[in-house]
């Protein structure tokens, strides 16, 4: 009944998303499918992180902030979040005394 | 929680399925705004080839101070089906809809001990917060 509902361009992506899960599913149950995965996978991150490098070398050149400078100041603001907290939690708990 | 990590590390492999990877992992549920609107965050640290400590963060954020070697990230509604078994996490993270940050060579490598997380899973019962009334 749902199948009949839906719009072919719809029915063409099921389709297709079952056949990519099966095939990928096929490969990684191989040991050698799941090691060309890898492989694959460790190539393209490797890739990304030598263009974050010059994304960065790029940047700081240019006196811009780069992605790490921004991961730093987004850690460095948890720290202060999670220290905010605790020092509430001990207020309240100073204050119930 | 406490008792998955507990199934986990009773299994006899897990050191080898742990053996080369970084020391710690931090999963996130983000918000749903109907079914699940707080999230939730765990981080988890391994050593001596079993989950030595691991505890529930109390803010998504304080991934972020962690640093750690692995963060999985998912809407509630996948680590749902994940955690049914209707969806392979592997599948999923190579199809981007789990995002992973981190070392996921690594992970894919070790795709065949996956059973050991599924394992525990099914020795736990799990209440999902949707369908608890």
């Amino acid at each position: 009944m749902s199948e009949r509902r839906k719009g072919i361009p719809e029915a063409i992506l099921e389709q297709g998303t079952r056949m990519a899960t099966r095939a990928a599913k096929a490969v990684l149950d191989d040991p050698r499918g799941q090691e060309a995965i890898a492989a694959a996978v460790g190539a393209a991150q490797k890739g990304k992180r030598k263009l974050e490098e010059v994304q960065g070398r790029v940047l700081r050149a240019a006196g811009l902030p780069s992605k790490g400078d921004y991961d730093e100041v987004a850690r460095s603001m948890a720290r202060l979040k999670r220290k905010i907290r605790d020092l509430s939690k001990q207020v309240d708990g100073e204050r119930k005394r | 929680m406490a008792a998955v990590v507990a199934a986990v590390n009773r299994n006899p492999v897990l050191s080898l399925a742990l053996a080369g990877l970084g020391a710690d992992l931090a999963a996130v549920v983000e918000r749903d705004h109907t079914r699940f609107p707080k999230g939730a965050a765990v981080w988890g640290r391994q050593e001596g080839g079993a989950i030595a400590e691991w505890r529930l963060l109390e803010d998504e954020d304080d991934v972020l101070e962690l640093g750690p070697a692995y963060v999985v990230r998912a809407p509630y509604l996948l680590w749902k089906e994940i955690l049914q078994g209707r969806v392979d996490p592997v599948q999923a993270s190579l199809s981007g809809r789990v995002k992973v940050k981190g070392d996921l060579e690594g992970l894919v490598r070790r795709a065949t001990y996956r059973y050991i997380l599924d394992e525990a899973l099914r020795s736990v019962q799990t209440d999902f917060p949707d369908e608890v009334e």
